[in-house]
């Protein structure tokens, strides 16, 4: 008995030794993680090829730092806000980043050309203080022709001591400056693009706050809600929107009529978060889910729902069809165009609100993403993914009322 | 807006409680946390998929946020 009693001492500790020697290794691992990612909208919309490379390790027992780079290369052509039958003029001047070589019409097109380039990059170190704090520290820098971001970030993160619940306090600090690409500034809200009154750049600050909670409920399950709010203030305009005037009772746009809209000056956001992980029994496959409810002080609400479900084969291959369900009501100052009853007789821009933008995305909108992603363990430690995703988009009010668009991602990770 | 974030606020209190009480849930031994070690158990459960499609989603709709803090933006259209 006492043999049998040894034996078993001896095997516990020897599978223990190695857990504790496998879970080291890990710790002390690097990773490298690629993407290539290719959107595409319908009717000859916006295309994006993005690139994505990141690297992380640890550095030393208790620090571990992870670096991203970011290409986006961006073409097509996307909604100007005007209405469709404004006319046959020139661009306005490129939707973002290019395009258009300035405005040489009154009357905008529904559609505009741009082609842009992006560049961002950004630097995390993770700080663990003991086996329950760690505090990540991000650092983040982006830029375009017409549009540079800088953002620090720190976020707080404590365990419990059984290690079945997490708290994390996330702040985060952003400046934003946003102009026209060539000139540098921007087009005063609410004036005619003939007109050509510009003003300087645009630069808003933005303070994100976020707090989360993620527990273990059983040894499948985990949860996390997440509480976010967001407050913004500073320039919020589309350098390149505009909207119609538009004769309300022939429905005819109005010469001349094309007008650069204007947004308000600062914005606050909420949000709530659910999200649950779940591997079945005895199947072993995986189901993910969340729930997001948003809410701002434009008038928009919406609520997300994202599903996916792993189908694991053989512990190296899954199949992982998913739906993502979104659903957002309108802007308060959204409007398609904006309406006069004298047929243009007088200036309609006296009659403005404050606040108006036709872009398509601040309108009442249901989108629905589905798609099939798949994944693959390639080699030692190596794991390669792909996914292909169609973007349906319905829009109550505006010029355009669909958008679609396919997503193809295919990405590679290895730890060393 | 304020009586948004308080209703918010309220529900997230609410949310723990519930997942701290409902009735599937049970003590996980540390040696019992196999399963939830993997990756595809983590949030969130591929971090270039998630990048990805809050740089999508950002551009495409008017809400953000709730799964994290930092990062820069973008002026996308």
């Amino acid at each position: 008995m006492k043999s049998i009693k040894n034996k078993l001492t001896i095997a516990t500790c020897t599978l223990l030794s190695q857990q504790s020697g496998n879970a080291l290794a890990i710790e002390n691992a690097w990773e490298i993680d690629n993407s290539f990612l290719y959107y595409s909208e319908a009717d000859d919309r916006v295309s994006v090829v993005k690139f994505v490379a990141a690297v992380g390790g640890d550095v030393s027992d208790r620090d571990r730092v992870n670096i991203q780079v970011v290409l986006d290369t961006m073409s097509g052509s996307t909604p100007s806000g005007a209405v469709k039958t404004s006319g046959g003029g020139d661009t306005v001047s490129g939707a973002s980043g290019g395009g258009g070589t300035g405005v040489s019409d009154p009357n905008a097109n529904a559609l505009v050309d741009f082609d842009d380039t992006r560049l961002a990059n950004s630097l995390t170190w993770t700080h663990a203080h003991d086996n329950n704090w760690s505090v990540d520290y991000n650092a983040a820098v982006s830029i375009e022709n017409d549009y540079r971001s800088f953002s620090g970030a720190v976020t707080v993160n404590k365990e419990t001591a059984k290690k079945d619940t997490l708290f994390s306090l996330g702040l985060a600090a952003t400046h934003d400056e946003i102009f026209r690409v060539g000139a540098g500034n921007t087009p005063v809200p609410l004036s005619q693009i003939a007109d050509n009154e510009f003003a300087g750049e645009g630069q808003r600050d933005t303070t994100d706050l976020i707090a989360g909670l993620t527990h273990v409920i059983n040894r499948r399950t985990v949860a996390q809600v997440n509480l976010a709010f967001s407050i913004s203030n500073g320039y919020h305009t589309d350098p390149y929107k505009v909207f119609s005037v538009v004769d309300r009772v022939t429905n005819i746009v109005i010469q001349d009529s094309s007008y650069y809209e204007s947004r308000p000056g600062s914005r606050k956001k909420a949000s709530l978060t659910f999200k649950l992980n779940h591997q079945l029994y005895p199947s072993n496959n995986i189901l993910h889910g969340s729930y997001r409810f948003y809410s701002d002080d434009w008038g928009v609400n919406s609520h997300t729902f994202d599903i996916n479900y792993r189908f694991n084969f053989a512990n190296t291959n899954y199949i992982e069809p998913r739906i993502r369900l979104y659903q957002q009501s309108q802007a308060d100052f959204y409007q398609n165009q904006f309406f006069v009853d004298d047929g243009g007789a007088s200036d309609p821009s006296v009659n403005f609100p404050k606040y108006i933008s036709a872009d398509y995305r601040l309108d009442e909108m249901t989108s629905i993403t589905s798609g099939i992603r798949y994944g693959k363990e390639v080699g030692t430690d190596g794991h390669l993914r792909v996914r292909l995703e169609y973007m349906h988009q319905s829009f109550e009010n505006s010029e355009f009322d669909t958008n679609k668009a396919i997503i193809f991602q295919i990405a590679y990770s290895k730890w060393f | 807006m304020y009586k948004i974030s308080i209703i918010l606020i309220c529900l997230l209190t609410s949310a723990c409680s519930t997942l701290n009480n409902i009735s599937v849930s049970e003590d996980v031994k540390p040696w019992q946390k196999d399963i939830l070690a993997q990756q595809s158990m983590q949030f969130p459960q591929d971090k270039m998929y998630s990048f990805t499609d809050d740089h999508i989603f950002f551009s495409k709709e008017a809400s953000t946020g709730g799964s994290g803090v930092g990062g820069g933006g973008c002026g996308c259209n």
